[in-house]
This record gives structure tokens, C-alpha cells and sequence, in this order.
């Protein structure tokens, strides 16, 4: 899809909140494919850091990516409120291990504002823009980035 | 239409179209130059029409470099075609770069029309030039309009074009198609329309006339209209019947270039070819034809050269094409897998039934049935994989072509085979390694035509390719008849290495020389030329091929040629793997890789591990084995593993092998392979990952990479065997067929399946004991059983398991074994201990499948447990001398266990057998014995002195010129059988299968017998 083909009237965004640790943050719903549990991953030795494992999705291996450790915090602790968020990146799976799934909200394309200037560099590079719901600040991931960096 | 659509499905069938045509054209072209001024007219008619079909479309999708370049080349065939130019090696050259280019801009089509083709042009429209009478020569870049009825505008047509068009007593037709009414409107596309036009001539230009469709400030015209300027050999009344247009659009185009309508054509007398060229060029004003009018300034000027080839540069490789994301698929296969498909879903269906019903019965049958159509499926599936090795050998004989040429060769290639078929995956993985050998050949194989004259060779040299089936593996071979590998100076260039020494060299078997080339830096060639020898070549080709699981040998004869020969398993997407664990975590190893597997237990483990410098070795029989601990090298803590048991995994990276040590063994299970994730690309370690039965993912270890993470080089790994070597040089363990089964229900046993005739199921209740021995019905007659637990100190069968009778053949007459499910056959490599667990029938133990594993000897079981038994066997017919001696026969054979099955198979009927446990050995044996042996019995692989090369030794020896040798093999392709008739070998026996062997030993001694003294 090329960018002039995204819908230039669309005002609002569907996002999908999630916590990483404590940080309150979403992607854009239309990005994620599907959520699924954290269910028996294989540790991949040697595999980049924020690389948490791999995974069986429906006979697919998936890469699964721990999002916290590019933000900058210690790995992720697996719990049974762990979740995956799948999103396919050029052509191939990857999923997005979070702490904890939130709900899924409407926002006004006009209320984004760039992440606050007291956000660290390194976890501002990852984030969208933030944005104001339900009487909290969400911070909006750019997956694209995340992906792009963990893969060289 | 400026805008280039990728996703256009016309465009993308054209793309397709031009692949598949480009991908014959070169084959085409090669054997047109062969046949040089006797042109074959279909051939070149075929490769024009190529041409001209990637010329057609190129035009319609707006692909104007493209089309000029495959113009210019449909011009040079026409002239070909019609006599007024000669296919010589130069303007094949030509051509084929042209083509080249053409590839290259189809390839990137979005982009080609930015693209240079100056050079190419001129190369060709300067061969059209050279080639034409004088007089012609502009026609190559004068240009005619021809002006459309009804419109302000018209369209340019090349003179030259024109004129060729005549001459094949072509009418020239222009033509206008609405694109709206007269094709859309009809469910077409323009493009069919065009394809179907080009079936019966040549179109020679197509315009849009985007006027036609007006402007917004217009009346709306509901018109798109596309002029096509068509040339063929259909007259005026017929045409009608070709063009899907209303009559009054078709019109004639005249010689003077004016344009009548069609019914006034056709009611003249039909177009006559006249002398072409009446029509006066103007001078096109067109930018775009700005190359054509600069070339000829460079390449007409002198008439008599050559037109200037464009260079491209001499090493650099065909541009690697991307892999084929599509693949062509026959509809049957479809069918099959759509058929496939269906059954699953019934069986699912079927199962999820009894399921809800608890049927336990229904369950099992589902199971059953699902389990049945997914191998099914599988096959299918593994089948579309498949494609012949033929498109891939395609691209050798311009290669061989190019750099014969180059190098001042005659090389002729012969291909055979093209039809073997093979996986996608392994025939992509096979273009570099192949590329580079027959590179080799040509460059370092074949001599020059003097060098061949002088050694009394024709001056042609002659590389064959070849592919075929073995023993469910593709053996891929490419024999050149040059002057054969310089093995020396491969020695020599080892040496200087480092990786062998002088003394190692002397006692090292000649193949095993040749082996050396594919270490790292060892080179035959003494100067570095532009194509190969720069040392780093056959290391990377034999790299490549492991990779693809594929095993590569040499056979060379000093100035008769070599030959290399490539194993390669079928497919790599589903292939069988050992399932080994280490911390909790699971991984697979391709069965290919494993050569056996070893326990050691606690108590043994300081005797058998040793260090060699800092690494750690395993003793294993007499050889070093170097230790790589899995769970250290991929980072975890190496666990305490004090006073347990060490499993080790002997992996063969194909350049050296050592043992993995794992803290579990598994089975060795059927997985699929699937890529892992673009965060793995730089682990070498993995080879990608599996899912297994219970739904979690393995990563399947990549042997080589694990051994380079573990800082397990092949310097380390020859230091070790640089020790070793001291000791023996080769692995005794050999391909072994066996059937395994039970004893009791913890008792695995095996035997040689060779040896097996039949398996019958039986219930304990059809055994029956008469005079203390046990027979059952078995063919009308009573068969005699017998069980381990006879002779050895055994469980008996237990009456829960389902018992088997395995049926042998001693003599002639068959013979029972009572054995227990489950049954299972393998065929690896193993390792047999004839001694720890020996006993009367249990000939020694070897560890299958990771459990430790009874071989039975069935002769000594037979003959313990039924005593005079054997003795009823008829006395064998001849196995004495004239002279009352008996007939002494001698046996090679590395294996304790065969060699004493062998040994007392002969025995027992008489002969006597002086037995060597391998050739050097025989050879002495032979020696001391010369006058007393009758017959030579030989196992072909061995250490040190191998049967061949025993066979050849014995052979070169008057003495023994007429001794009958008789080669034993496990198995036997017929290349190898052809290699040891070669060598000297009378007659080829599979191990074991008695009778057969007992009556060739019988006829070669007879034989020798009777012939006169010497």
C-alpha cells in the first residue's frame, strides 16, 4: 500500500492499548493481526537480546519480539497476563510480547501530540506521538521503527 | 499507460510470456550459430517470433527501450532468416548480449525505460548495416510517416521494417481498434488482441491516439482508439477474418506509404512484393530514436569490421536472477492436491464425529485415515517442488561457449539427463557450485587444441553433464576428458598448507589426494587467471553442497580426464532429523549430518576423553574425535554432569566431523523445515526451525555453523586428526541395512536385512512343539522356529506382546525366528561392539536409534538351537582341488561382524578361509600365500588399502591376473559396480546373501580350475 492510498479523510484512530511494565502504550489497530497468549516459547541462544523466542502461530514460526527491552527495560518477566500482539512486517510475523493487554480505543487524529521532551531519546525514538484517552496519557508505538531497528 | 501498473494482470502475463521465451532464446541462438550459413528456418523462426512477441507487447505497455532493443534484434533474425546475413560466431555474440541486456530489462521493467541500451543498438544496427547492399543502408534509420485517415497525426514506421515486411510477400495493414467498443466491450484485453495478431504476422508499430478521447471541454467521445500497423501474409479479402475490427477501420497501406481502405484493396489484384524501399525516408523527428542515428556514424563509416561488441566485464556472472517467485504447475497435480485437500477435511470431519461420540474404534480409524492422506499429501505437495535439473543445465552451453572462446578451446558440451527432476530449493542451491566446476573444466581441464594434439587427442575437448537417479538420491556428474587432476601439485599446494605432511602424503591413497582439493587455499592453477584458480573455489563449492546435503567425489585419470560426482538427496523440505535435548530445550539435527551415536558410560568417561591441547577428543575406536559440548557453545553453563553417563552425537560437517555432546538422545523423526525469522540471518548456527508433534518449535542445528561457533576450526580439527592419523585414516563404520525388533519387551535386537526373507505375524497358539522343538504351518510345510532365548541368555517373549516370526533362508530351506513387534528398519552407519555383549546366536551390540541393540548371528543361532540341522543341509557340490586340498579362499573385510559371518558361512561348507581385516592385509596375506589362494572375496570399503585398489594391485601382478575376485558390497549402484568391473573385479555379491554367494565362489573357483596351468 502506498502511503497516498491511506484514507486522508479517516479523523479518528482505533488503538490498541497495552502496558509495558508500567508504561501505558498502543500501535494502531489496523497494524495487529490478531492477539494471542504467551504459550510455549523457544529461546533462540545467540539471538539478538530483545529477541524473546520463537513460536508455532498456526504452523508459521514467529518471531517473538520483547517491545519493553527496546524500550529500555530489563526483559520481560512472562506471566499469564502476558500477551502477543501479531503484526506482519514484510511478509513475515512478528510478534510483540506485552505485559498486559488494555482496551481498545477511539482517538481524534488531531489530539496526537509528539512524545514530551522529558522522555529519554532512547525510548523517545520508538513512540508516534502520545495521546490523551480515557484521563491518561497513552504513548503510540511506531512499529515500523521497532522493526526496522531490530532487524539488522 | 506512462504510469507502469506492477499488479496489471496483462502486464504481468507479458512479463511471464517474455521470461519464458528469453529463457529458450539462448539454447536457440547457440544451435543456430552451430549450424552456421545452413540455417535451420524453423529455429530461427522460432527465436524471431520470441523476439518479435516481446516486441509486440513491449509497445503496447509503453516500454519503449524495451522494444527498441528487441526490434533491432527481430530485424537481425529476419535478415538471418532470409538469407542476407550469416549466424556467425560474431553476430551470435552479438545477438546474445542483446538478449542479455533485454533480460536484464525486463527484469527491472519499471525502470527500463531510463535504462542505455545505446551500445546494443548500435552493435546491431551496425550488423544490419554490414550485411545490407549498399544501396539499403539507410533504410536501417530512415523513417516513413504514414498518416491516419480522419486525424491530424501519423504514424512513423522504420523504412527498414517496411521493407523486410515486403519482402516476405507481406501486406502491410493499418488497423484501428476502439479500445472501448471494439475489445474491452468484448471481455478482451488489448493485449490478447495484440497476441493474437502477432499469431499470423508482425505488428510493426502500435500508437494510441489519445486524442481521440478528447478533453474535458469536448463532447464525450466514449472513444480510446490504438492504431496498430500490421504486416502480414494474408490477403485483403482474408483479413477480416484475423482482426476483430469493423472492416471500414482495416486499411491497406500502399508502397507509396498512402493508405486506402480495405474494400478498395480488395477488389485490386492482391499486393505483389515489388522491390522494397519506393517510399522516400524523411528524417525522424522523434528524440527517442536518437541512438539509432548516432550508431551508424561509429559503426558504418569503415564497412569491413566488425561492429563493435559491447563489452561487458569478462568474470562477472550472468546477473544472479532473483529466485522464481512462481512456478509452473501441471493441472493434474493440482487436481490431486485439491482432491488430497478434501479427503482431509472428510477424515477431520470423520474425527471430530467420533470424538464428540467417544468411538473409540471411529477415532482410531479417523486417526488412522488422517494420518494416511497427510503423508499422501505430503508426496504431492513435495512433488510441485519439483523441477527438472534441465533448466538449470541450460545455462552451461553459453558458458562453455563464452570461455572456450575466451580461452582459445574447442569445448563441445554434452548434457544428459535434463529431465531428472529435483527440488526447487536444491536446483537453485546448485547453480553456483555446478557454474564454478564447469568453469573448471573448460579452463583447467580441457588443454588447448595443440596440448590435445600433441597427446594424440582430437583438438576437440568434450565435458559431459550429467544427471540421474541412485538409490533415491540425484547424482549429478560433470566429466570433462582433459588432462585429469594434477594430483601432485594439489599435494604439493596441501603441503605448503600445512594440512597434510610429506610422510602422510606417501601412505594416503590417491583418492584421498584428490580429496584435498576441497580444502580451503588449495589450488592446481600456478597462475591466477580471470576465471578460476585463485584458491578459493572448490572449499566454496563443497560449502555450497553441504549445505544442500549433497556429497561430492573425484575421479581422475592423469590425461584421460576427471570426473566429479555430486550426491543429492531429492528434497530438502521434509527431511529426517534426530531429536536430541539439552537443558530443557529441544533441537533437531538432519539425519544426514549424524553419522552414529555414542554413549559413554560414567565409569568409562575418563578412558575414552582424552585432551588434545586445549580441546577436548573422544577416543573412539582408533581415531581422535574432537568435543563440542552444545549447551556451552550456545551460551549456557556447561551442566555438572559428574558420574552421568555422556551422550555424543558424531556429526559429519562434510569438510570433518566430531561429536556433539548432548545431554539427551531422542528419536529420529520426519520434520519440516520452515525459515526462521530475519532476526536469526547472522546464526550460523541454525538452519531454520521445525515444529514438532506436540506443537512446540525446535531449531534445527546447522552442524558446520555449530562447530564454527565453538571456535572449531578445520585447523583444530586437522591437528586432532593429524594425531589420529597415526593411528588408522578411515571410518570403519559402514552402511548397514537391518530390521529391528523385539526380544522381550525391553530387548532390542536387529539382523542384516539382507538376510531376511519374510515377516509373518503369528499368535502363540499356532506354534506347536513336537520332539522339544518348535515348528508352525508355514506354506504346506512345517517351519522350524527358533527364539534368542534358546541359546542366549535372554527374556523369553512375553505372551502381551504381538509376536512375529522372521522367516530366513539357510540353504535353501527357511527358517524361523520368533520375534516381537514393534518392527522397524534403518539403514545407518553403525558401529558394532563384539564384545561386550557376545554370546552364543548375539554375534555384538551397537547403539540404533539410541537404544543399545542385539545383532543376532543367525547361523550360530540356528546351529545351537537345532543341532544337526545344519547337517542336513546338502553337502555343497565342489570345494576341493583336484589334489584333495580344500579350496582356500581369501577374505577382505573390515568389519569384525561380517567378516565373521562371512568367514563361517564358508566354512561350514568347506572352505578354507584365510580372512584380512582390511586390503593391506589381504595384500600381505596374499603374499605369503600365493600359490594356495583360489578365489579373492573383497568388501570394497575399507581402511587403508581399499577393495579397488586391491583389486587393481592384484591384478597388476602377473601372478594373479586370473585369480577370480569377487567384490562384496552392501549396496551396490550400477556406477559403482561399473567402477569395480573396471578395476578388476569379476563378479559383485551383496554381503551375506548366502546362496548366491556360495554359488558365484563355486562357479569362479570351478572355472579357474579347468583352465589349463601356467
Amino acid at each position: 500500500m502506498t502511503p497516498t492510498l491511506q484514507p486522508q479523510a479517516a479523523r479518528n484512530v482505533l488503538l490498541a492499548t497495552f502496558f509495558v511494565r508500567d508504561t501505558f502504550c498502543a500501535l494502531d489497530a489496523a497494524t495487529v493481526q490478531e492477539v494471542i497468549r504467551l504459550s510455549a516459547v523457544t529461546r533462540v541462544r545467540h539471538a539478538p537480546p530483545e529477541v524473546a523466542g520463537i513460536v508455532n502461530l498456526r504452523g508459521r514460526i514467529v518471531t517473538i519480539l520483547d517491545i519493553g527491552q527496546k524500550l529500555g527495560f530489563p526483559p520481560a518477566s512472562p506471566s499469564r497476563e502476558s500477551r502477543v500482539f501479531i503484526i506482519e512486517d514484510r511478509n513475515e510475523f512478528i510478534g510483540l510480547l506485552v505485559d498486559r493487554v488494555g482496551e481498545v480505543v477511539e482517538v481524534e487524529n488531531d489530539h496526537w501530540q509528539p512524545p514530551p521532551a522529558n522522555v529519554p531519546g532512547g525510548q523517545a525514538r520508538f513512540f508516534k506521538g502520545v495521546c490523551r484517552t480515557a484521563g491518561r496519557v497513552v504513548a503510540v508505538v511506531n512499529a515500523a521503527r521497532i522493526l526496522a531497528e531490530a532487524a539488522q | 499507460m506512462s504510469e507502469l501498473n506492477l499488479d496489471d494482470e496483462s502486464l504481468r502475463e507479458y512479463l511471464a510470456e517474455c521470461r519464458e521465451h528469453l529463457a529458450t532464446i539462448e539454447t536457440d541462438l547457440l544451435e543456430i550459430e552451430h549450424g552456421g550459413a545452413e540455417i535451420d528456418e524453423q529455429l530461427v523462426n522460432r527465436v524471431f517470433r520470441a523476439a518479435h512477441s516481446i516486441k509486440g507487447g513491449a509497445g503496447f505497455f509503453d516500454l519503449a527501450k524495451i522494444r527498441e532493443l528487441a526490434h533491432k534484434t527481430e530485424s537481425a533474425l529476419d535478415m538471418i532468416r532470409s538469407r542476407q546475413m550469416v549466424p556467425s560466431p560474431e553476430v551470435i555474440s552479438i545477438l546474445l548480449i542483446a538478449f542479455d541486456k533485454l533480460r536484464e530489462l525486463i527484469q527491472n521493467c519499471a525502470t527500463s525505460n531510463q535504462a542505455d541500451i545505446g551500445e546494443f543498438v548500435a552493435a546491431l544496427t551496425g550488423l544490419a548495416e554490414n550485411n545490407l547492399p549498399p544501396a539499403q543502408k539507410s533504410s536501417v534509420t530512415g523513417h516513413v510517416a504514414i498518416s491516419v485517415p480522419e486525424s491530424s497525426w501519423h504514424i512513423e514506421a522504420s523504412t527498414f521494417d517496411l521493407t523486410q515486411a515486403r519482402r516476405g510477400c507481406k501486406s502491410i495493414y493499418l488497423i484501428e481498434y476502439d479500445l472501448i467498443h471494439d475489445i474491452q466491450r468484448r471481455g478482451q484485453t488489448p493485449y490478447q488482441v495484440l497476441k493474437s495478431l502477432m499469431q499470423c504476422g508482425t505488428i510493426l508499430e502500435t500508437v494510441f491516439d489519445l486524442d481521440s478521447a478528447g478533453t474535458l471541454d469536448d463532447e464525450p467521445s466514449n472513444k480510446l482508439m490504438m492504431e496498430v500497423l500490421y504486416a502480414t501474409v494474408l490477403e485483403p479479402d482474408l483479413i477480416g477474418q484475423v482482426v476483430q475490427a469493423p472492416p471500414e477501420r482495416v486499411r491497406v497501406v500502399a508502397k507509396d506509404g498512402s493508405v486506402k481502405p480495405l474494400a478498395a484493396a480488395a477488389a485490386a489484384p492482391p499486393a505483389v512484393p515489388a522491390p522494397p524501399a519506393c517510399v522516400a525516408p524523411v528524417v525522424p523527428p522523434a528524440p527517442a530514436a536518437e541512438p539509432v542515428q548516432e550508431a551508424p556514424k561509429k559503426a558504418a563509416a569503415p564497412p569491413a569490421p566488425p561492429p563493435p561488441t559491447p563489452k561487458i566485464p569478462a568474470a562477472a556472472p550472468a546477473p544472479a536472477s532473483p529466485a522464481e517467485s512462481t512456478i509452473r504447475l501441471n493441472v493434474t497435480l493440482l487436481d490431486s492436491l485439491m482432491t488430497l485437500a478434501g479427503e482431509l477435511v472428510l477424515s477431520r470431519n470423520q474425527l471430530n464425529e467420533s470424538i464428540s461420540r467417544q468411538d473409540e474404534r471411529g477415532i482410531r480409524s479417523g486417526a488412522q485415515r488422517v494420518s494416511l492422506v497427510t503423508s499422501e499429501l505430503q508426496e504431492v505437495v513435495t512433488l510441485t517442488r519439483m523441477q527438472g535439473v534441465g533448466n538449470l543445465f541450460s545455462k552451461f552451453p553459453r558458458l562453455v561457449r563464452d570461455l572456450s572462446r575466451d580461452l582459445g578451446k574447442e569445448v563441445e558440451l554434452r548434457i544428459e539427463g535434463g529431465e531428472v527432476e529435483i527440488d526447487k530449493t536444491i536446483l537453485e542451491g546448485l547453480q553456483d557450485p555446478l557454474t564454478h566446476m564447469v568453469r573448471n573444466a573448460v579452463d583447467h581441464g580441457i588443454e588447448s587444441p595443440a596440448e590435445r594434439a600433441a597427446a594424440g587427442k582430437s583438438p576437440g575437448g568434450m565435458v559431459t553433464l550429467k544427471a540421474s537417479h541412485q538409490a533415491g538420491q540425484v547424482v549429478i556428474e560433470i566429466a570433462d576428458d582433459g588432462k585429469g587432476l594434477a594430483v601432485e601439485k594439489v599435494s604439493e599446494s596441501a603441503v605448503a598448507k600445512g594440512l597434510v605432511t610429506r610422510e602422510q602424503l606417501k601412505t594416503m591413497p590417491e583418492r584421498d589426494k584428490m580429496a584435498l582439493i576441497f580444502h580451503p587455499g588449495v589450488s592446481t592453477a600456478q597462475k591466477l587467471s580471470d576465471v578460476s584458480g585463485r584458491g578459493v573455489g572448490m572449499d566454496v563449492v563443497k560449502t555450497n553442497l553441504d549445505k544442500l546435503g549433497g556429497k561430492i567425489e573425484i575421479d581422475s585419470t592423469p590425461g584421460r580426464g576427471s570426473r566429479f560426482r555430486i550426491k543429492l538427496p531429492l528434497t530438502l523440505a521434509i527431511i529426517p532429523s534426530l531429536l536430541v535435548s539439552d537443558g530443557g530445550e529441544r533441537f533437531a539435527i538432519p539425519q544426514v549430518n549424524v553419522g552414529e551415536l555414542i554413549r559413554i558410560p560414567a565409569a568409562q568417561i575418563a578412558g575414552r576423553i582424552d585432551r588434545a591441547g586445549d580441546a577436548e577428543v573422544l577416543i573412539l575406536r582408533d581415531r581422535l574425535v574432537p568435543l563440542v559440548y552444545l549447551a556451552e557453545t550456545l551460551g549456557a553453563p556447561r551442566p555438572d554432569r559428574a558420574g552421568i553417563a555422556l551422550n555424543v552425537a558424531l556429526v559429519d560437517t562434510g569438510a570433518f566431523e566430531y561429536g556433539l555432546v548432548v545431554e539427551e538422545l531422542h528419536d529420529t523423526v520426519e520434520i519440516v523445515v520452515k525459515p526462521l525469522g530475519r532476526h536469526f540471518q547472522n546464526l550460523r548456527e541454525y538452519a531454520g526451525a521445525t515444529i514438532l508433534g506436540d506443537g512446540h518449535v525446535a531449531v534445527i542445528l546447522d552442524v558446520a555453523g555449530l562447530a564454527g561457533c565453538a571456535a572449531l576450526s578445520t585447523a583444530t580439527v586437522e591437528a586432532v586428526a593429524r594425531q589420529s592419523a597415526v593411528l588408522s585414516t578411515a571410518d570403519g563404520a559402514e552402511l548397514r541395512s537391518l530390521l529391528l525388533f523385539r526380544n522381550a519387551p525391553q530387548e532390542d535386537c536387529a539382523v542384516p536385512l539382507e538376510l531376511v526373507s519374510r515377516i509373518e505375524r503369528v499368535r502363540p497358539q499356532q506354534i506347536e512343539y513336537l520332539g522339544g522343538r518348535r515348528t508352525m504351518q508355514y506354506r504346506g510345510a512345517s517351519l522350524p522356529l527358533v527364539a534368542l532365548h534358546d541359546t542366549a541368555s535372554v527374556q523369553e517373549l512375553s505372551g502381551e506382546q504381538s509376536w512375529v516370526v522372521i522367516v530366513f533362508e539357510e540353504a535353501g530351506r527357511p527358517l524361523g525366528l520368533l520375534a516381537a513387534e514393534p518392527l522397524d528398519m534403518l539403514e545407518s552407519r553403525i558401529t558394532i561392539d563384539t564384545a561386550t555383549l557376545r554370546q552364543p546366536g548375539v554375534s555384538g551390540s551397537a547403539v540404533l536409534k539410541g537404544r543399545t541393540t542385539l545383532l543376532l548371528d543367525i547361523f550360530e543361532l540356528a546351529e545351537t538351537a537345532l543341532p544337526g540341522w545344519a547337517r542336513q543341509t546338502p553337502p555343497p557340490a565342489v570345494h576341493h582341488h583336484a589334489t584333495g586340498q580344500s579350496t582356500t579362499v581369501l577374505l577382505a573385510e573390515d568389519s569384525d561382524f561380517f567378516r565373521g559371518q562371512i568367514q563361517r558361512l564358508m566354512e561350514a561348507v568347506g572352505y578354507r578361509v584365510l580372512a584380512a581385516e582390511d586390503g593391506q592385509a589381504a595384500w600381505e596375506l596374499l603374499q605369503d600365500h600365493a600359490g594356495e589362494v583360489s578365489l579373492v572375496a573383497t568388501d570394497i570399503e575399507m581402511p587403508r588399502l581399499d577393495g579397488l585398489a586391491l583389486t587393481r594391485q592384484i591384478r597388476a601382478d602377473t601372478r594373479f591376473a586370473k585369480l577370480p575376485i569377487i567384490a562384496l558390497s552392501s549396496l551396490a549402484g550400477e556406477e559403482e559396480i561399473a567402477r569395480g568391473l573396471a578395476a578388476g573385479v569379476d563378479e559383485y555379491q551383496i554381503k551375506l546373501n548366502r546362496d548366491d554367494l556360495l554359488e558365484s565362489i563355486r562357479k569362479a573357483v570351478g572355472k579357474n580350475a579347468n583352465a589349463p596351468a601356467l
